[in-house]
């Protein structure tokens, strides 16, 4: 592979580009779990407490037949993703209308089961608040005879028990109930006699759990069966754009997710996280919520039984103007998130698991769009035409020949107003060589035109005007 | 090798210490193949989660694994491809035919780089992305080093109809 041809310094120069650009992107590693699935993407804090978790229960069933040099991880969960059209669940109800200023993205997905041998899960907090301590997520797991857990030995009101070791608040306790059924219950801030005395108030009727009388100011505030229907898990993604080039943008997810042992296992570390860094309550849509400041910050909040939670999902470029929307972001009012992500309106139907663009394309792009569209030259008003993804950039269109040649613009509507400084228009060539046209108008929209490779459809002159023209519609 | 206890229940990012030859080899391989799986993917997210897994599949291994950066380079690869090909599968089942969801870095080469089959995409990415050679390329991915040759001559023919 040594003597680059000119299609290898393409690639080797767009590589490049692309890598530098990468690395302007902090990428900082969540902590190491093993993992025997990762249902929250990114680098979160909810990512590490599910696999964590995952781990503990896996390890728990399958502890009959560990030995001491077993590896940690068991065998897979049944994932299932759903390829076929999915409906949107009824609980969703966001309202996807983009504003000018914000494009967004959605995708969804229906999982099987992720635990094997959880039968029950229940949340006992102080007054019935989600954010309140002491905390419990109390779960009633198969545990057959003979089953060893590593830990410290303890007996909660006359049972065997076992502490895992914990390097945090959130403590993780096993409880063998006898018969073939035990409990791991996860507490924060929870003496040893209150769990004692919890676990005394739990009956068990086959794969069910129920409470008796608590400690004072415990309630039970949610008690699910950990089934083996799919549960859902849906994210929109809202991307600002932050310059007028479209390389700088960050991008807010709303994940939502109605699994309850996720749900309950992610709001109690959220909240046994509060400790070491700045929390806010608030609440979003009526619904109280926390805010975690400082790196990997979230709003989170719940709906009966879905969890919601707002982050970072990415950001794209450095700079001056991404500390300035990155700043934007973080002065969000709760009345901003609420008016991002309100509770009322229906969504148009789900089409399938991957990312796909969503809710109406704004109008004024709209329109410049199909003035493209209806000026491009003869021979490319075929249907091949597609919208391209609405990303950080913004909007942009394509069309092709039966040669393969293909006519595409881009356009970015500036959120910081209309350019300074050079409004004229400039070309460039792309990594492959490709001439683009580009032009920062003083309306305030970016355009990139391109118009072939070695033979453009359009000569230079003529994709000037039409970008004027498209600028007019 | 590493038990259940041996992990901590983990608490904000910022506050884990990472202790260990996988921890550190955690910490200083992320970053880089975090990159690899976006090239692949166009998504970063999707490549953080590819990514998770692969260090989730190699950390069992690790204590007997001579060369880790390798195995994982190989684990991120082959889950970018599976990835792929599910995306692939989705595609074709709806109706319409839908853009790759596409992050960023929208212009014709990666246009046409996206369209190529997984395998001839995967070679292209780790020569130029990653600057490996025929040898290395073979290793990551399996593959003879005659066929890597093959696959990313017949993957630079097809960019040079396509971008011509």
């Amino acid at each position: 592979m040594s003597g680059l041809d000119e299609l290898d310094q393409h690639l080797v120069d767009a590589y490049r580009t692309r890598s530098e650009r990468m690395e302007a992107v902090p990428l900082t590693p969540p902590p190491f779990v093993p993992p025997t699935r990762q249902s929250y993407r990114g680098p979160s804090l909810a990512a590490v407490v599910i696999v964590v978790l995952a781990l503990g229960l896996v390890a728990l069933v399958l502890a009959r037949q560990e030995t001491d040099d077993a590896p940690l991880v068991g065998t897979s969960p049944v994932e299932e993703t759903t390829d076929g059209p999915m409906p949107v669940p009824p609980w969703w109800g966001f309202d996807l209308r983009p504003d000018s200023e914000v494009t967004l993205r959605s995708a969804g997905r229906a999982d099987g089961p992720a635990w094997e041998g959880v039968r029950f899960v229940a949340e006992l907090r102080r007054n019935g608040d989600w954010r309140s301590r002491p905390a419990l997520s109390v779960t009633l797991v198969d545990l057959p005879a003979g089953t060893t857990t590593p830990g410290s030995v303890l007996s909660l009101g006359g049972r065997a028990a076992t502490r895992v070791p914990s390097v945090t608040k959130v403590t993780d306790t096993r409880v063998d109930l006898g018969g073939g059924q035990g409990l791991v219950v996860r507490a924060l801030d929870v003496d040893d006699a209150t769990l004692a005395a919890v676990v005394d108030a739990i009956r068990i009727s086959g794969d069910t759990m129920s409470f008796g009388a608590l400690p004072a100011g415990l309630q039970v505030m949610s008690a699910s069966t950990v089934d083996r229907a799919p549960y859902h898990e849906m994210t929109v993604q809202y991307d600002v754009v932050a310059a007028s080039n479209g390389q700088q943008g960050v991008g807010l997810m709303v994940r939502a997710m109605d699994e309850p042992m996720h749900v309950a296992l992610l709001s109690l570390m959220a909240i046994g996280d509060t400790d070491e860094r700045d929390v806010t309550n608030l609440t979003v849509a009526g619904h109280p919520a926390i805010r975690l400041e400082g790196p990997g910050d979230f709003v989170q909040w719940r709906v009966g039984p879905i969890l919601y939670t707002l982050g970072y999902a990415r950001v794209i470029g450095s700079g001056a103007e991404l500390a300035r929307a990155m700043s934007t972001l973080h002065a969000l009012t709760p009345a901003e998130v609420e008016q991002m992500a309100i509770t009322t309106v229906t969504v148009p139907a789900w089409e399938g698991p991957e990312s796909k663009p969503t809710g109406p394309v704004d109008p004024s792009a709209q329109r410049r769009i199909d003035r493209f569209l209806a000026e491009i030259p003869p021979g490319f008003e075929q249907d091949t035409a597609v919208p391209v993804h609405p990303n950080v950039s913004g909007y942009g269109v394509a069309a092709v020949n039966t040669a393969n040649a293909k006519i595409s613009l881009g356009l970015v509507r500036s959120t910081v107003g209309p350019p300074v400084g050079d409004t004229s228009m400039r070309t460039w060539r792309d990594g492959a060589g490709t001439p683009r046209l580009e032009w920062r108008a003083p309306s305030g929209w970016t355009y990139t035109l391109s118009a072939g490779g070695a033979n453009p459809a359009l000569t230079e002159q003529q994709q000037r005007d039409l970008l004027q023209r498209i600028d007019q519609s | 090798m590493k038990r259940v206890e041996d992990v901590p229940l983990i608490g904000a990012p910022a506050e884990c210490e990472p202790a260990g030859a996988f921890d550190e080899f955690y910490v200083a391989a992320y970053a880089p193949m975090v990159r690899l799986a976006w090239a692949m993917l166009d998504r970063r997210d999707l490549a953080e989660e590819v990514v998770q897994d692969a260090f989730a599949a190699v950390y069992p291994r690790f204590d007997g694994l001579h060369e880790p950066g390798a195995y994982l380079r190989t684990c991120v690869m082959n889950k970018c491809r599976q990835a792929l090909r599910r995306r692939r599968v989705a595609r074709r089942r709806s109706d319409v035919e839908q853009p790759a969801a596409v992050e960023d870095y929208h212009d014709h080469l990666f246009d046409v780089i996206r369209r190529l089959p997984a395998r001839q995409r995967a070679v292209v990415v780790l020569r130029y992305q990653q600057g490996l050679g025929e040898r290395e390329i073979a290793d990551t991915l399996g593959m003879a080093p005659g066929t890597v040759k093959s696959c990313l001559s017949r993957a630079k023919d097809r960019l040079r109809k396509e971008l011509s």
